[in-house]
């Protein structure tokens, strides 16, 4: 996608991009990340544009709107190429909507690593309540939209157990246009949840919403604007839902509180946690899952006790991927989780996201509330 | 050797679950907390007298407005109940004795101090009628971990008299808050990682993972330096116990002593003598190993030494020699 190089807001780029000539094979495609900017050069220690540029990105600027190059090395023939996003930051909601036609194994190889180690920049992670959400609101909006593909994922290490052998990790790809009721039996029998989902709009086109907030428009039936701008109202609808987590996870908070007595002064940690609460009530053995879900997905837990009857799990976490220290405190309902330092939102988004694809699908976050 | 071992992790997890019920206790005490903004009490510093070479007492509280202090030691289990009483009132008298000490600590004049026991919930009945019997001024609060709650257990009826023996609270507002149960809805989350007190493998585990943390994975080659621990040292428990610069050297030292010792640490430059130039590293140098590597060797090396102790007695029980030596020398004698 060659976007002619000119000054552009977010709307003129919007409309340039709902016209825009495809190269033929391609699919026009969003992937949207959460970040900690809301400008590209202006904040205090590091901007986003140094922080991608850190990572080998090359940055052009047309006008509001940045283009995006980055390198990677073709699958098929071994040589390194560059993909190319254009990218707007929107300043409020600190959202990077990525509009591009490469490749998703492409875009994991550029922007997606940076999403995985970062800080301060994350996937639009879209989890399976977020599914569910989004699965209400296309049908709200589109009575006749109908599931057509979802890859679906169970594993044993998952709070609520699938009927069928549990002990045995499960990953369903499903064709057919009984997708949501298919999903709703897989669900039931295999305990799988989604990871990527096909709507089929008739008469406007056919969607890919991948769970890493990538939305892909498939095929067009429509040669006008409307199933580009479509692409656009799926992204909304994701980034509102998933937006809300985000303000959860931002209450969160680490201060040293100062206590002034007549000659010293001392530095009492307060901690403002923010809690994941459970779809289901947790046993030790669902303690020893998480452990090992936790370990395999770069985080230690050290330090920790565990004690069984009413389960209760407690102790400090290092993200090794974000490079980053929390402390948690579980029982079997829910989870207090609590920055012993800075903690920028993304790491805790990916331990939430660590939690709801690989434990409990179900879980929610929200608020601690004091009693 | 078994045996050894098993000691030794009980002895690690105790230290953890203890640690677990102070930060549980601190949590409800930290400044702007509800028991903050109804009595004026907030935690102030953890292990007050760990200066003063008084092993109880985990953390205080002070009601600045009043230069009033309370001390609180908590015990997650408790096996003898009448050695612990006794114990604690050692401690109160120890305490009283070195009450201007005390006020060097923290910093500022003591109006007056009460003294907590918190211990489980289920034996503070039995542990208060002891304190009762002695007539100790000892407060007891009774902790469930399961509700998340901690009392106080008086006798809510008799309370002029239980003032008078220091059994209940001077602050009317803060008995009645202990009495109803205050509620810990931050529950076991670490404000407090590791305490000067804590066990030198909880404390090496510790300073392990945010030395790893802070060398990040590309330089996992390099060493970190004893102003390295030093720093975390500061960082993790710096402003909220009585360390002093001395003191926090000292278990820098002991630390670095204990890593080389255990094998857990390697020295990289044996040449150099001075402690504060040296370089080490972690035997294992995997960032995601250093917490499961650290607990094991040290368990391990701890059981072979406990192991080795243990055969060692039973030598000198058996024998009636009382080392080594004596015996070879003996069976010299004999040939």
């Amino acid at each position: 996608m060659e976007i002619p190089p000119r000054e552009y807001t977010f709307e003129s780029f919007v409309d340039q991009f709902l016209t825009q000539e495809l190269t033929p094979f391609t699919r026009p495609k969003i992937a949207c990340f959460l970040t900690e900017f809301s400008t590209w050069d202006q904040e205090k220690i590091i901007s986003l544009e140094k922080m991608l540029a850190a990572y080998g990105i090359r940055i052009e600027r047309l006008g509001h709107i940045r283009r995006l190059l980055a390198r990677y090395v073709d699958k098929e023939t071994g040589t390194e190429k560059l993909a190319t996003f254009y990218a707007y930051l929107d300043p409020e909601s600190k959202l990077l909507l990525c509009f591009t036609v490469e490749k998703k194994w492409v875009i994991a190889q550029t922007i997606g690593q940076i999403a995985q180690t970062a800080s301060g920049f994350y996937y639009l992670f879209i989890g399976p309540r977020t599914f569910d959400l989004l699965k209400r609101k296309i049908l709200e909006e589109y009575p006749f939209a109908k599931c057509v593909y979802f890859t679906a994922t169970y594993r044993p290490e998952f709070a609520r157990k699938s009927e069928t052998r549990p002990e045995i990790k499960k990953t369903i790809m499903y064709h057919g246009e009984d997708g949501l009721k298919a999903l709703e039996e897989l669900e039931s029998y295999y305990g799988v949840r989604p990871r990527v989902m096909h709507f089929m709009i008739p008469d406007i086109g056919r969607y890919e919403i991948k769970n890493d907030g990538c939305v892909t428009l498939w095929s067009a039936e429509d040669t006008g604007v409307k199933p580009r701008k479509v692409l656009l109202t799926l992204i909304d609808m994701a980034a509102k839902d998933v937006l809300i987590s985000r303000r959860i996870i931002e209450t969160s908070n680490f201060q040293l509180i100062p206590i002034k007595t007549e000659r010293k002064t001392f530095e009492i940690p307060k901690l403002t946690p923010w809690v994941i609460n459970f779809s289901q009530e947790l046993r030790y053995a669902d303690s020893e899952a998480l452990l090992h879900v936790l370990s395999g997905k770069g985080y230690t837990v050290f330090n920790y006790t565990q004690v069984e009857g009413s389960l209760r799990l407690s102790g400090m976490v290092i993200d090794h991927n974000k490079h980053n220290v929390f402390t948690i405190d579980m029982d079997s309902h829910k989870m207090i989780i609590a920055p012993r330092g800075k903690v920028p939102f993304d790491s805790f988004f990916r331990f939430y996201r660590v939690i709801t694809e690989n434990f409990d699908p179900n879980a929610s976050c929200e608020e601690l509330k004091e009693e | 050797m078994r045996k050894k071992t098993l000691t030794i992790i009980e002895e690690t997890e105790n230290d953890r679950k203890h640690l677990e019920l102070v930060n549980f206790c601190a949590n409800i005490f930290v400044p702007g907390s509800v028991v903050d903004e109804q009595t004026g009490y907030k935690l102030v510093v953890l292990e007050p007298l760990y200066t003063l070479n008084i092993k109880n007492f985990d953390f205080a509280l002070l009601r600045i407005e009043n230069a009033s202090l309370i001390l609180v030691e908590c015990k997650h289990s408790v096996s003898d109940i009448k050695k612990l009483v006794e114990d604690i009132f050692k401690a109160v008298q120890e305490t009283l004795k070195n009450q201007e000490n005390l006020e060097n600590v923290i910093g500022n004049a003591i109006s007056q101090i009460e003294f907590v026991l918190c211990v489980p919930a289920l034996n503070a009945p039995e542990i208060r009628e002891q304190v009762v019997s002695r007539d100790y001024p000892i407060c007891v609060w009774g902790f469930d971990l399961w509700k998340r709650e901690i009392r106080l257990f008086a006798d809510e009826k008799e309370i002029e008299k239980e003032l008078l023996s220091g059994r209940v609270h001077k602050d009317k507002n803060l008995n009645k808050l202990l009495f109803k149960g205050i509620k810990s809805h931050k529950g076991f989350i670490r404000l407090a990682p590791i305490i000067p007190s804590s066990h030198m493998c909880t404390i090496l585990v510790h300073v392990g993972e945010i030395l790893s943390l802070e060398m990040k994975v590309p330089h996992e080659y390099l060493g970190f330096q004893y102003s390295d621990i030093y720093n975390v040292l500061q960082r993790e428990m710096g402003s909220f116990t009585a360390l002093t610069d001395e003191e926090r050297a000292t278990l820098c030292a002991k630390i670095i002593e204990t890593g080389l010792r255990k094998g857990i640490l390697h020295d990289l430059t044996e040449d150099v003598k001075e402690l504060n130039r040296k370089v080490f590293q972690f035997s294992i140098r995997r960032p995601k190993a250093i917490a499961r590597n650290t607990e094991k060797i040290y368990v391990e090396r701890n059981a072979q030494k406990l192991a080795e102790k243990s055969v060692i007695d039973r030598f000198k029980k058996e024998t009636g020699f009382t080392n080594l030596t004596a015996f070879q020398t003996d069976e010299n004698k004999t040939k």
